[in-house]
């Protein structure tokens, strides 16, 4: 397989099991700055939260409701965010010795490779925080529903 | 009909107060569970948050198969081995702290929504009682403290990570 190649597989092996593996898993041998995602899985974070029946009978459940949503909300984008810097540090490390040694039109191929990996890596991680604060806006949803007793 | 001593007369009264304060003694004895298992959030052992005590070892640093005695350092064949041993140390401490304020910050909301559902409506006194009745401090402050303990022992081991892969850099 092409190095370029198959840095992509790993680079979508590893979106992929951000959003599907629980992160204690090892991916051990690997030969990359880190063996695994260090950084909540956005797509377990709204299943994290469950305050759809929490207020009901209180007199503030709707604005329970709502501020409950901004927390299961932070968590997402923190994720995120942590998930973009992980991908900086990780493309960085490994693009650096990758292309070590390469001069010329060959150091450029390589860092434009990796470039290309790391925009669509972040593409991948704004998707999976799209996907999360749908989650958590679903569960304010619910919860707003549960206090009007529908 | 003689009436009964005062004392004997107030023995209902002591009995009911007692019967009545009995579960805050119950509570007062037991120690609040961390894991708040009835947090209005959620299920009490999920937190939004990654494990700080779990980031160095996921720093891999090294090439290859790390059961073996003859793997090299991830950095170990370029000239500025020890600067990227350093930042890699310094990028596993970022993750770390990011790990504990991310559980500092959910212990506060934790705390936040406990006392905005056990003690809504509650003013002054009647609100710092419920809240030491409940133990939403005590909870809050055990939480916060099992967050901060992660954070030594996991920056000193994204330190000695980075160490280690330093170590290898001259290695043949």
């Amino acid at each position: 397989m092409r190095p370029e190649l198959a840095r992509r597989v790993l680079v979508l092996a590893l979106v992929c099991a951000s959003v599907l593996v629980p992160h204690d898993g090892a991916h051990a041998g690997m030969g990359s700055l880190y063996t695994d995602l260090v950084c909540p899985v956005i797509g377990d974070l709204p299943g994290e939260f469950d305050f759809a029946t929490r207020f009901v009978g209180l007199v503030n459940c709707d604005r329970l409701c709502l501020d409950a949503g901004f927390v299961c909300r932070r968590a997402v984008d923190d994720a995120a965010s942590c998930q973009l810097a992980f991908v900086n540090d990780w493309i960085a490390s490994d693009s650096r010795i990758d292309c070590n040694g390469l001069t010329g039109s060959l150091l450029g191929d390589c860092k434009a490779g990796w470039a290309v990996d790391k925009k669509f890596w972040q593409a991948s991680v704004k998707q999976s925080r799209f996907v999360g604060r749908f989650g958590c806006a679903n569960l304010i949803g619910k919860c707003a529903t549960s206090c009007s007793g529908h | 009909m003689t009436r009964a001593p005062l004392p004997l007369r107030l023995l209902p009264l002591c009995f009911a107060t007692l019967l009545a304060l009995a579960p805050l003694f119950a509570r007062a004895g037991t120690a609040p569970d961390p894991n708040d298992p009835n947090s209005p959030l959620g299920p009490g052992d999920k937190i939004p948050c990654f494990d700080a005590a779990q980031v160095p070892a996921s720093l891999s640093l090294q090439a290859g198969d790390p059961n073996d005695p003859n793997s090299v350092g991830f950095f170990s064949h370029l000239p500025d081995c020890a600067t990227l041993c350093k930042k890699a140390g310094a990028s596993c401490a970022r993750f770390v702290k990011r790990a504990v304020a991310c559980e500092l910050r959910f212990a506060d909301a934790r705390a936040s929504f406990k006392t905005r559902t056990d003690c809504e409506g509650l003013r002054g006194a009647a609100l710092t009682f419920c809240v030491t009745d409940n133990k939403i401090e005590d909870a809050h402050i055990v939480q916060r403290d099992a967050a901060s303990g992660k954070l030594a022992d996991a920056l000193g081991g994204c330190a000695k990570r980075a160490d280690d892969c330093t170590g290898l850099c001259n290695a043949p």
